[in-house]
């Protein structure tokens, strides 16, 4: 087990640095001379070499790529051009923000999808089955940005709902209402706040009321984002768990007797979780990536917005910062998914794999 | 399940409803008394709060807010100055000095009092006097100012040339606001733009609103009520900022949006509704900007005189305010229309009133040149502009009537990162661009974009080159401060460059509007778009 950790670890070592060099190559890959993004206007031949000077893109490509790790390795990423502030210190704020509403969606995704599949795959070849199937297929293949508007123009503040209801509907972007609530300066001035604001509401505070708040604004999204990956992992969770139903010890199982539940959890879904395991992981760390829609849709104040922004003002650094964070993140999630598999199955732990 | 998922979300939009009428709340979170809050919704967000070092649209709208300037712009009147900071102000007779008294009991929103020393500071770091900036955009605007001095309880502004009217109106641009002294010494020693990011986390001003919360990353502005404002404590207690980049999202805000709201910006297929509607009201004005095609004389495409006078009777206006639905209308000088120095009588060299003849004109003047079938390129921004809402569909309109004179003509799309370094190194033949006024004077036009240093254009000049007669008379003009006088002078100007330099054509001017709630009154917008908030009150 532990060298089989180790083995994993290593590889993640390796694969951090190839991410690191990639992001450094980010900056010359990309189109338009940064110096002119930053100067815009007052953009005169003069002024962009100082500024090239500056940013250090007039030195040798080795030398800045060594500037770039030794950096990066003492956890200074850098200032946004466009800000001036310090990436870390912006990072700290948009993080929390994704991660929230990351997790919220995969906890959906995974319940949902998690059930639906194991629902379907034990009534195969029925209409529910085939009701279970259309809907994931549907989940996958129905774009973002429209799930968000049908949510927003149905339940929205002034939408369908609200206007045939005479309910006000929910809230239409951000992560709170600073009109309702004056939670920036709380979460500026106090110590123990984290970010994350279900847990800074609900336990920091202890404020129920501004918790339903958070809460509410967290819904849409939550559930728009959890779309796709809900049905991923209900495709993947029916197809392994119907393979598993056909399987010799289940059938045993049902030979002694036991209940249609303990057999389909205990036996079936314990031993296809494999497969649904690693697409939850995988799944997360694209939530992370690929928030950006969704991010977009609902003026969350995440990473997904905080990339488009950099994007479009050629703010490499955030940039760069962004590519790092999500990879080093997939990295992770793998990491704890190979780990995991470990725990679910003996055979690796042993080393084997192979049986 | 769908049933559940469906009650679920009744009973959270219900709960919402019910929370309205919640009273404060325990654990440190204040709850916001909405009745005084004002929503702002824009198009651009703020991200930097340092006036000295920004010249952005989207932070201009915050550093307005929370920091003052010594003079501004009256409201009723664009070609007038009126106290601010300073309360009167006196040019010496040779017109080489301007002596401000200051204002009295003013102090910054850290407590640090304004006197001539603090506004010295800050109009010296705006410059670069004793400081290095992270960009200093404002800076060239002041090269005619030799230094500020503190004279007692009055500033000395010390010209090197009797250019006061020019240095005063720069005095009201929101580069020039004064920040307070504790902020600007503590970036001492700070790299540049750790500076700029010290002075955007402490912006501490004079105005009617501090930042509560300012958090560009989550593109979220929050100010409060400065009670102890020398004009008053504000009856509006708080101001919300919130950039909805999204033109169709942001006008969202005009219909549903609870409360009091102002939206920046309004789209014109919006007007109608919004001057229908029960709830919101519209203010719209001659915005101080221009539209215009520059035609580089600098560039073999377009060297021959000829060749540019053609273009000048070949681009016809009316075509071009067609995209513009209702918001623009036909200019032909280059100083914005409705500033006094614009000549409403003047058509270029060769001008017909016929259409048939100016185009007949136009295709001899290309016969003439030898240049049938020339190969030009407009190029355009990739991007609307406020004074360009699409960019490509106008380019396009310019370059059918290019055709029509028989040159060859086609239309190039490029980023703004890409085109206005573009511009500033003279590779464009043609340009679909425009220009607003930061302090409404004429100077501010043909300066940045006729005229230039030392006999090369400046990094705004797209005919790219400078007229000696016009670089004198520019000079000159400076120092004009008697009305009909400077009038003459602009207007022989603008009739020199259309003549001798032809290397622009002045296509439209536009009309900008802001939208906001029936229930705000006092709001004062001013010809540059900026509005306060500060005598406003809210039913």
């Amino acid at each position: 087990m532990f060298a089989y950790v180790l083995r994993r670890l290593g590889l993640s070592v390796v694969l951090l640095a190839v991410v690191v060099l990639a992001t450094f190559l980010l900056h010359h890959a990309l189109p338009g001379d940064p110096a002119a993004a930053v100067l815009g206007k007052q953009y005169t031949q003069a002024a962009a070499f100082e500024m090239r000077e500056r940013l250090g893109l007039n030195d040798p490509l080795p030398w800045q790529f060594l500037h770039y790790v030794e950096a990066v390795v003492a956890g200074d990423l850098g200032r946004s051009h466009v800000s001036n502030q310090l990436v870390t210190r912006e990072l700290a704020r948009v993080l929390p923000a994704t991660l929230e509403l990351s997790v919220a969606a995969l906890l959906v995704a995974s319940f949902v999808g998690v059930g639906l599949g194991v629902f379907t795959a034990t009534r195969p070849r029925t209409w529910w089955d085939v009701a279970g199937l259309t809907a994931a297929l549907a989940g996958v293949s129905l774009p973002i940005f429209w799930l968000g508007f049908l949510a927003l123009q149905g339940v929205g503040e002034g939408g369908l709902l609200a206007h045939a209801t005479g309910l006000r509907g929910l809230p239409l972007g951000g992560r709170f209402s600073p009109a309702e609530y004056s939670l920036g300066p709380w979460l500026e001035s106090h110590e123990g706040a984290t970010g994350f604001l279900l847990w800074d509401t609900l336990f920091v505070a202890r404020d129920p009321q501004v918790f339903l708040h958070v809460a509410k604004h967290l819904l849409l999204p939550t559930l728009v984002l959890s779309t796709v990956p809900m049905s991923v992992i209900a495709r993947i969770t029916r197809a392994s768990v119907g393979e598993a139903l056909l399987q010799d010890y289940v059938r045993t199982a049902r030979a002694k007797g036991l209940p249609a539940r303990t057999v389909v959890l205990r036996h079936a879904l314990r031993n296809a979780a494999i497969p649904v395991v690693t697409s939850i992981g995988t799944q997360l760390g694209y939530l992370l990536g690929g928030a950006v829609l969704t991010e977009t849709i609902f003026q969350w104040p995440g990473m997904g917005t905080y990339v488009v922004q950099a994007i479009l003002n050629l703010d490499v650094k955030p940039l760069q910062a962004c590519v790092l964070v999500v990879a080093v993140g997939f990295v992770f999630v793998n990491l704890i998914v190979d780990v995991s598999y470990a725990a679910l199955d003996p055979r690796i732990r042993a080393g084997g794999g192979g049986a | 399940m769908r049933r559940w998922t469906l009650a679920l979300l009744l009973a959270l939009a219900a709960c919402n409803g019910d929370s309205q009428d919640g009273t404060g709340s325990g654990g440190g979170i204040g709850r916001v008394d909405a009745s005084a809050l004002v929503t702002i919704v824009t198009a651009d967000d703020a991200k930097v709060l340092d006036p000295h070092c920004t010249s952005d649209g989207g932070n201009s709208k915050v550093i307005h807010q929370v920091f003052e300037t010594l003079v501004r712009i009256d409201p009723a009147d664009v070609n007038r100055l009126i106290p601010a900071l300073a309360t009167q102000w006196e040019t010496a007779p040779d017109g080489l000095a301007v002596t401000f008294t200051l204002r009295e009991g003013v102090t910054f929103h850290d407590d640090a009092p304004f006197d001539a020393a603090a506004a010295k500071l800050s109009l010296d770091r705006l410059r670069e006097v004793g400081f290095k900036l992270s960009s200093a955009p404002y800076a060239p605007e002041f090269q005619d100012v030799a230094s500020f001095d503190v004279d007692g309880a009055r500033l000395v502004m010390r010209l090197r040339a009797p250019v006061a009217r020019v240095a005063l109106r720069n005095l009201s641009m929101f580069c020039s606001s004064i920040v307070s002294p504790r902020v600007i010494e503590a970036t001492r020693g700070l790299d540049p733009d750790a500076a700029t990011a010290y002075v955007t986390s402490h912006p501490m001003g004079t105005g009617a609103y501090r930042i509560e919360t300012f958090d560009p990353a989550a593109k979220q502005a929050t100010l409060t009520a400065n009670d102890a404002y020398w004009g008053g404590a504000p009856t509006v207690r708080r101001l919300l900022f919130k950039p909805v980049s999204d033109e169709s999202m942001r006008t969202e805000y005009l219909t549903k949006a609870a409360g009091h709201v102002l939206v920046d910006d309004v789209p014109r297929q919006h007007w109608d509704a919004v001057q229908a509607s029960g709830t919101m009201q519209l203010q719209a004005w001659w915005a101080l900007n221009v539209c215009y095609l520059g035609v580089n004389a600098d560039h073999d495409a377009t060297r021959e005189l000829d060749v540019r006078r053609a273009i000048q009777l070949a681009v016809e206006r009316e075509p071009v305010v067609a995209h513009y639905d209702g918001t623009a209308r036909p200019t032909f000088g280059l100083v914005a229309q409705p500033m006094a120095e614009y000549d409403p009588a003047l058509r270029p060299p060769g001008w017909s009133d016929d259409p048939a003849e100016r185009r007949k004109a136009a295709a001899a003047l290309i016969e003439k040149a030898r240049a049938e079938g020339r190969v030009v390129t407009v190029y355009h921004p990739q991007q609307p502009r406020p004074y360009l809402p699409r960019p490509q569909d106008i380019a396009d309109t310019v370059r059918q009537q290019l055709k029509a004179i028989g040159l060859d003509a086609r239309i190039q799309s490029e980023d703004k990162s890409v085109l206005f370094p573009g511009v500033a190194t003279g590779k464009y033949e043609l340009v679909l661009i425009g220009w607003t006024t930061d302090n409404g004077d004429p100077d501010n036009f043909y300066g940045p974009l006729a005229d230039g240093l030392d006999g090369r254009p400046g990094e705004s000049n797209t005919s790219r080159v400078v007229n000696a007669d016009v670089h004198a008379k520019l000079l000159a003009a400076r120092q004009y401060d008697e009305p009909a006088r400077r009038v003459a002078a602009y207007r022989e100007i603008e009739r020199i460059l259309q003549t001798d330099v032809a290397g622009y054509v002045p296509l439209v001017n536009t009309q900008q509007a802001v939208a906001f709630s029936k229930t705000i009154h006092g709001l004062e917008v001013d010809a540059t778009g900026h509005y306060r908030f500060d005598r406003a009150t809210l039913e």
